[in-house]
Formats: C-alpha cells, structure tokens, sequence
C-alpha cells in the first residue's frame, strides 16, 4: 500500500513540479514593434494570424512557424504573387487551405474572422493598421495583441524592428538576429560603396509597376517603396514632386519629358495579365525581354536617353518591401555605379538567401536588362 | 360625453387598430431582423452560442468578443440609422409634397458625401480624431445643403416646387464636385471615398450608435409638437395656412431636423439610399398620412428595411460582406419600378 | 360679434389691389361679398382671415386681435390628399388637438358631418370623392370647431342647384341659430340675394355699397358694376331676381 502511494506521490510531485516549470516559460513578453508600439505578448505564442510579408515570417520562423498559422490575408501573396504562393504550399502544408481574414485593400479585412481564429498574435502591415481603425479597437477588445510590421517604408530601422519583433514574438531570436545582421551589413556595404564612388549619382530614374502592359501607365511610387530604394541609392526619382500620394501613375508626357537615365520595369508573376512584365520562378531570361520589350516600343520613348542607352530594365516587384530586398538595392545600384559595384552579384546573393533561409529553391529570372 | 356610435367612430377606430396593428407587427418583425443580423457574420457562429453571449453568458471569450463588440453595434446601429432615414425622408416627402423627395433626392446626402471626401482626400476637416473628422464633416456639409436648398429654394415663399428644383441643382453641384475630388485623389484616398460612398455598417461602434440615438431622441419632441401642423400640410400650402399652420416656420423647423437626421446618419455609415424613399411610402400605404401613425411607422419599417438589408449584405455571398449602399438600391430599384407601374389611381 | 373693416388697404407689391375698403358684418348676419372676376372679393377676404399683409383697421367685436375661433374656407379644392374626410375634418379642430384625440373632438366631427349629410363619407379618401362632396368637406372643415366668425370663399361654386340651395340654407340657419358672423363670397347674384342679409357690391378694389341685399342689388348699381343689361323678375316670396340679358352696347 506504502510503495503505492509512494509511487502515486512522486508522480503527483513531478507533475506539480513540471506544471511549474511551464508556468514560468509562459512568459509575458515586450515586444517592441516596427512603429514603436509596445505590445504585450505571451510567448510561446501558439496560433498566429498573418498579414502580409509572408517570406520574412518564413525565413525568421522557418517552416516550422508556419504550424502554428491559423489565418493569413490570402489577397496580398495568392492574389498578387500567385506563383511565389503556389511554391510555397508545395511546402508548407498547411498554406492552400489557410482561412483567410480578408485585405484592407479590398475592403474585406473582417475583424470577426480574425477573433473567431482566436490567435495569440496578429501581425499586420503598416498600411493595414493605418487604414482600419475600427476593426483594430474591435480585435483588441477581444484580448488579442497587433504587432505591426513595416518593411515598405524601405527604411533600415524598420525593416530590422520588424524583423526583430518576429523573432522575439515566435521564439526565433538567434535566426532573427541573423538575418537582421546580413540585411544591415547587406545595406551599409552599398551605402558605402556609394559614397567611395563619390556619393549620389543624380541619374534620373523612372521605375513603373509593369502590370497592365505598356498600353496603361502604370503605377510609380515617391517616398515609399522603389521610391525610397531610389532616393536611398542616390538617384533622382522622376516621379517625385508628381504624385499627390506616395503612389499612383506618373503622366506620361511628364516621363518623355524628364527623359531619365534609367527605367526598371517592376515585373512579377501575376495571372490574367497576359501584357504584364513577366518575371519570378517561372520566368527565363527570353520570356522576361519579351514581355519587356514592347514598353521600349512606347510613343516617345525611342528618343529617351535610357531607351538609347540600353538602361532598360525588367526587376521583380515582390523585391522591394522585403527582408532580401537589398539584391533589388544592389542591382539598381550595380547600374547606376557599374565600376564600385563591379564585384557584386545580386543574382548569386539571391540564390545564397534562398538556400539558407527559404524552404523554397531558386529558379527563374528577377532582375534583367532588357539588351542582352 | 357619450360616443356616438357612427360612421365616424367606427373609421376613427378602424384607422387605429390598423396603426397599432402595424406598429405591433413590424415591431416584432424588427426584433426578428436585429436577431438574425446578430446571428449572422464572417464567423459562422452557432446561433446558440450568440445567444448565450448576448445573455451575458459566453463561453468563450472571442465568441463575446464578436458578439458585443461587433456584431450588436452593426446590428442596433441598422436600427437607429434606419430609423433616422425613413423618419427624415416622411418628414420630407410631407413638407415638400413630393413623393420622390428624399435626403438622396435633394442632394443632402450627396452634399455630406462631399464632406466626407473633403476630409479623406484632402484631410480639409475639423480637428478630430480622424473617423469623427469625415463624420462630423458629412453633417456639417449635410446642414449646408439643407440651409443651401433653403436659401436658394426661396427662403421667403419657401414652396415646395422651388425647394425642391434646388435640391435637384445641389445634387448635381454636389456630385459633380465629388468626381472632381475622385480626379485628384490619391489611389488610398480613392478607395476611401468609394468604400465610403458605398455605405457600410461594419464600422459601427457603441459611442457612434450613442450619437445616432440621442439624435434620434433629441428630435422626438419636436416632431410630437408638429404632428398635427405636418398633417395639415398635406391639404396643400393655402389650406394649411388657412388652418393656422405657420407654413414657412414649419418648413424651416422641419429642414432642420431633416438635416440633423440625414447628417448623422450619413455620417457613420456612408451613403445609403433608397430606405428613405421606400420606407414613407410603405407606410403610407399602411397606415395613411396621419402623421401620428406615418411618421412612427416609417421609422419602424426604415428600421426593419435596414436590419434586413444588414442581414442580405451577409448572407448573399456566405464569408463576405457586401456594402449595405448596394444592397438597398438593389432592393430599392424593383420596388421603385413596382411602386410607379402600379399606381396608376393615385394615392398621393 | 361683429366685424369692422375700415380703411383696408392690400397691395401684391407695388400693384394695390384692395383700395380703401370699408365694410362692416353684423352678428347672427350672413354678408355676402360680390362683384365682377378680379375685383379684389377673394383678398378682401383673405384678408379679414389674417393670411395677407394689409393696411387699415380690422376689428372683431371692437377688438384688433384676431380671435382664434374663425372658420375660414379658401377658394380652391384641388389638394388630392390621401387623407380621408374623418382627417381632413378632424384638422379644422387643429388649434385643440392633442397627440390622442378625444370623444369631444370626435363628436364635434359626427355632428358637423352630419348636419351637412355627409357623415357617411367620413372613411373615404379625399380623392375618392367629387368637386362637390369635396367643398362641403371643407366647409364641414371651417365649422367643426364652432367657430364664432364663418368666412367662405365662393363655398358652392361646385355644387349642383339643389346641394347650393341647402348648404345656403344651413349656413343661414345656423348664422342666425348661433349667433355668428358670416361673411361669404358668391359669384350668384340671385343666390345672394336670396341668402344674404347684406351684400357688399365690390368693383376694383373697392365697396362701391355696403348695405342691406334688397338695397344694394338694384338694377342699375348690378348693370354699372357689371356692365351688363339686366331685367328683372319677382318671384312668389317677394324676392327680386336679376336676370342678365346682354353686355352693354358701347356707345359709338
């Protein structure tokens, strides 16, 4: 009877003992996000709703981080990057079937859907939380912590805020400060080659969302995004000083009139649109020119000087807003300063991110110039 | 004083009955709707644990969460914004004698709709935090229009034909300068303003719903001192006049409630049309112009036009929401063609 | 009860239409307005109702205020209202109203209703009856709150021989039954004179008489004012009746 109860005490004992440990690791934690919020969490955190920048939380959180997603805004990867997000659930199991909690953009996002997931975190883009109000009061009336992340200010303090704030939040910090340290060390090393080149080029630079083919003007940006990246690398953004918000359409007798040094085309990997600038996983070198070259065909832009020069190019558009978006910053800066950054290859440090922190493997063309 | 008992007793209680009736029925037909617009949503809640949460009881926190902070206040706010359209087109359709006057109509929720883009595309506001700046613009914009199709109507004779040409020219004006804030927005704005012209409950929230109701209330007692004045109005301005009614006074008090009703309505929700043009109607064909029995009435069915608009915009498309703006006019339109196609003897 | 006008002057901005009109209506008396189309009959009426502007001294039993029991008809009947008769009647009582309307109010209707022999029409619709039926529901309108001063515009100009016959009749009766003060305006001379205990003779803008109906309606005063030549009948009960036989010839 004795050794029973012995054997039965022991256990209980272990048990309480146990128990108390995994109360202590059921931590509240601090995190502070990418605009400066400090948000309370308790870590480990188990269900996790996403919002946007899908290939950060990937490479921070790796594969494994992806188990414990409950709910993602399928519109910005599987409507706007149809083949990355098709790569991706090839490996992530759990992606195709995803519920998704709708995009601010659409007018979609729905504060219930993401309750009724009953998440530990959010992690939303900037733009989203800017634009609803409502909906956040409601989701943090419901006891659940917003993280907001910011890799489209294209600001390095940001983007290593945010990557940082992912870390801590999923339990990742070791690979987050990794990637966090390459980006930065990434992102000196071209402001530092610039400035050996002798600081800003001052080159006119025009860069064009390529979605709806050369016939509409697309989409330019100022102050955010490839905007930033260009003001960042020292070029003059033709669309500054012509937008009435940070992005919109650049008129297109005032491109022809600017005459830039340099034009990229973003490109991407969209369906349904048979004219747009095609690039990505699937894309080869021949598919991209071909897609590009009706855009140097464009009224009035044989006489510009890019046009003439050959400085006329295709760059992926999910590049920019990312953690890995320091290949795009190499790539342009490799055009605008080819002798300072004649050792650099974006394509190589591309591939190399791929295989240590995506489970997806590299193919296809991201970055090309449309004369060969 | 003993009743006698006639033809004259027996309508009076006959028309009374009927009001009851009416308000009975479609008081318990509105409690059904705001129960199924809390029962339905993007989250597909068993209706027993929405109830059980509406009782205070939830079990389960995100069930509580959505229930109470999101679901009840679109649910209410349908009621109260409802009401507030059907009331303000009755009193419109009264005072200017015209069955196609409405807030809509008459450029007043075009006129708040400028205001609200004023404020999301070019941030030209009151000092607000920013949700209540664009709803605070729409009813100041929305009181300038009633004051403008006043002045410009011919404040001094005040008729109704003339009211009502200068609604219809403040319409245009309005629409036309809204395109031309559409032409300089940015793409963000842009969508703003579109969302917003849509109309949408789903931005309800309890301190909103608080600013609709205590309008709401606010107006009651000035529209039970002008029941029988509002009456008397539709026996035409001469006849009116010759009762004692002070027309041009009565024009001016009634304008501003119109304004206050519609702004704030417009206000949180954005624009939604039609319920202030169907909901009078139906209830002149229920109940009469009596306004003791209209005016309640078309609140009512406002109400109930609204919460069943609320509940459509869910279950349509099962997952989404589509924008209640949309929902209405769709709703609107047939009855529309309905109501001209088959009055042929008027009932105006 | 009476009712002094002295020195009436209305004016539709710098057109005068009503010139220094002087008349007066005596207490259990019906006046009746007459004259040719566009003399000023319908304002000076309006006029003593209070709903126009006007110069000069109105007085309602010695008293400039005017008193709230005035029954007032206007002319036209052409607001199709969706109310029904029991409503529109109901609203002649709107000074007394409240939010529930009380037995009194609702048996002052019966009666009044009644009187006119219209009370079954209480539940119809408004358009749902004739020209005629129409204006006695307007009159039925100005009598239900017992007003002590009656002031119709033309209240039989729809109405067929026999229904204008009765409804002048009872207006008669119960001005002299009552007590009150009537003033009506007629287009039928021979009604007038039947009907009317004074008449006032208006041509443009003025009273050219105001007197007893036997004085006033005479042949020459009726030709002068209307321009037409006029014979003369009497009938059994000693009432004259003119009859009009042409216009007057222009002299060359």
């Amino acid at each position: 009877m004795t050794h029973l109860f012995n054997r039965m005490f022991r256990f209980v004992l272990c048990g309480l003992v146990l128990l108390g440990t995994l109360q202590a690791f059921a931590a509240t934690t601090e995190v502070v996000d990418a605009i400066g919020r400090k948000v309370r969490i308790t870590t480990p955190v188990q269900r996790v709703v996403l919002n946007f920048n899908f290939e950060e939380f990937t490479a921070v959180a790796g594969k494994e981080g992806w188990t414990k997603v409950v709910g993602i805004s399928r519109a910005p990867w599987e409507g706007w990057r149809p083949v990355i997000f098709k790569r991706y659930s090839a490996v992530i199991p759990n992606l195709q079937a995803m519920p998704d909690i709708g995009n601010s953009d659409d007018g979609n996002f729905s504060a219930e859907k993401v309750i009724a997931l009953k998440p530990d975190v959010l992690f939303i883009a900037e733009w989203t939380y800017k634009s609803l109000e409502t909906a956040r009061a409601q989701i943090e009336s419901a006891g659940i912590p917003i993280l907001v992340i910011d890799y489209n200010a294209q600001q390095l303090e940001r983007h290593l805020a945010s990557t940082r704030a992912i870390g801590k939040v999923m339990g990742n910090e070791a690979r987050a400060e990794e990637l966090a340290s390459l980006y930065e060390h990434e992102y000196k090393d071209v402001l530092a080659r610039i400035a050996k080149a002798g600081g800003a080029s001052n080159k006119k630079v025009y860069v064009e969302l390529g979605q709806a083919g050369p016939d509409t003007v697309g989409n330019s940006y100022s102050g955010t995004m490839w905007g930033k990246l260009l003001t960042t690398l020292g070029a003059v953004n033709v669309a500054d000083g012509k937008l009435t918000g940070p992005w919109g359409p650049v008129n297109a007798e005032a491109v022809i009139a600017d005459n830039p040094d340099l034009i990229f085309i973003a490109g991407s990997s969209w369906i349904n649109k048979p004219k747009a600038v095609k690039t990505g996983y699937e894309a080869t070198p021949d598919i991209t020119r071909k897609s590009l070259e009706p855009y140097s065909q464009r009224a009035g832009w044989g006489s510009l000087k890019a046009v003439k020069a050959g400085e006329v190019h295709a760059i992926e558009h999910g590049l920019c807003r990312t953690l890995f978006d320091y290949v795009a910053m190499q790539y342009i800066a490799k055009q605008l300063y080819p002798e300072a950054f004649r050792d650099v290859d974006p394509e190589a440090a591309f591939r190399s991110y791929h295989t240590k922190y995506l489970p997806v493997a590299y193919s296809g063309t991201w970055m090309l110039r449309l004369k060969p | 004083m003993t009743l006698v008992t006639d033809a004259v007793t027996q309508e009076y209680q006959r028309a009374a009955h009927q009001r009851s009736r009416v308000l009975v029925a479609a008081g318990l037909a509105l409690l059904l709707g705001v129960l199924l617009d809390a029962a339905t949503g993007p989250a597909f809640l068993p209706i027993g644990q929405v109830a059980q949460a509406v009782w205070g009881e939830a079990q389960d926190a995100s069930v509580h969460a959505i229930v109470w902070a999101i679901r009840l206040p679109v649910a209410l706010t349908a009621v109260a914004v409802g009401a507030a359209l059907g009331l303000s087109g009755a009193i419109m359709q009264t005072i200017l004698n015209n069955p196609l006057a409405s807030s809509y109509t008459l450029g007043i929720s075009a006129g708040a709709g400028f205001g609200a883009s004023l404020a999301i595309v070019l941030g030209i506001a009151l000092p607000l935090p920013e949700s209540y700046a664009i709803a605070a613009n729409a009813i100041l914009f929305a009181a300038l229009t009633c004051a403008g199709v006043y002045w410009i109507g011919g404040a001094r004779a005040a008729s109704a034909e003339g009211l009502i040409l200068a609604g219809i020219a403040l319409l245009f004006l309005f629409q036309a300068l809204l395109s031309g804030l559409q032409m300089i927005a940015s793409p963000e704005s842009l969508q703003q303003v579109v969302f917003w012209l849509f109309g949408s409950l789903q931005k309800s929230t309890w301190p909103k719903l608080a600013a609709v109701v205590a309008v709401l209330l606010l107006c009651v007692p000035f529209l039970v001192r002008d029941l029988w004045n509002l009456t008397a109005m539709k026996l035409g301005d001469a006849r009116a006049a010759a009762l004692g009614v002070d027309v041009r006074a009565l024009r001016l008090r009634s304008f501003v409630l119109i304004s206050m009703l519609t702004g704030v309505a417009v206000a949180f929700v954005g624009t939604i049309g039609f319920v202030g043009l169907v909901a009078p109607h139906l209830s002149r064909m229920l109940v009469g112009e009596d306004q003791r029995g209209f005016l309640p009435t078309s609140a009512l069915l406002g109400s109930l036009l609204l919460s069943l608009a609320s509940v459509a915009s869910k279950t349509i498309k099962p997952g989404a929401v589509i924008p209640i703006g949309i929902v209405t006019a769709l709703i609107g339109v047939p009855f529309f063609m309905w109501m001209v196609v088959r009055h042929r003897r008027s009932y105006w | 009860m009476t009712i002094s006008v002295q020195g009436l002057h209305v004016a539709y901005g710098k057109k005068s239409v009503l010139h220094h009109v002087n008349l007066q209506a005596g207490s259990g008396r019906v006046l009746g307005i007459i004259g040719p189309n566009g003399c000023g009959k319908s304002t000076l009426i309006k006029a003593i109702a209070g709903l126009l502007p006007a110069q000069g001294h109105i007085r309602f039993h010695g008293a400039t205020q005017r008193p709230r029991a005035i029954g007032y008809m206007p002319q036209d009947s052409q607001a199709m209202a969706a109310l029904t008769v029991l409503e529109v009647v109901l609203l002649g009582r709107i000074a007394q109203l409240h939010l529930k309307v009380r037995n009194d109010d609702l048996n002052a209707v019966s009666q009044t209703l009644g009187s006119l022999g219209i009370g079954a029409l209480a539940p119809v619709r408004m358009s749902d009856i004739s020209g005629g039926q129409r204006q006695l529901v307007y009159l039925a309108q100005a009598l239900v709150a017992q007003p002590r001063y009656l002031l119709l515009d033309e209240p039989t100009s729809a109405l067929d021989i026999s229904h204008q016959l009765e409804v002048l009749a009872f207006v008669r009766g119960i001005t002299r039954a009552q007590g009150l003060t009537t003033v009506m305006v007629l287009h039928d001379l021979n009604a007038a004179a039947r009907y009317c205990d004074d008449i006032a003779l208006m041509s443009e803008g003025r009273v050219v008489r105001c007197d007893a109906a036997a004085h006033v309606l005479g042949r020459d005063a009726v030709s002068e004012v209307f321009d037409v030549e006029t014979e003369s009948l009497r009938c059994h009960d000693g009432i004259e009746v003119l009859v009009a036989i042409r216009k007057k010839a222009v002299a060359p």
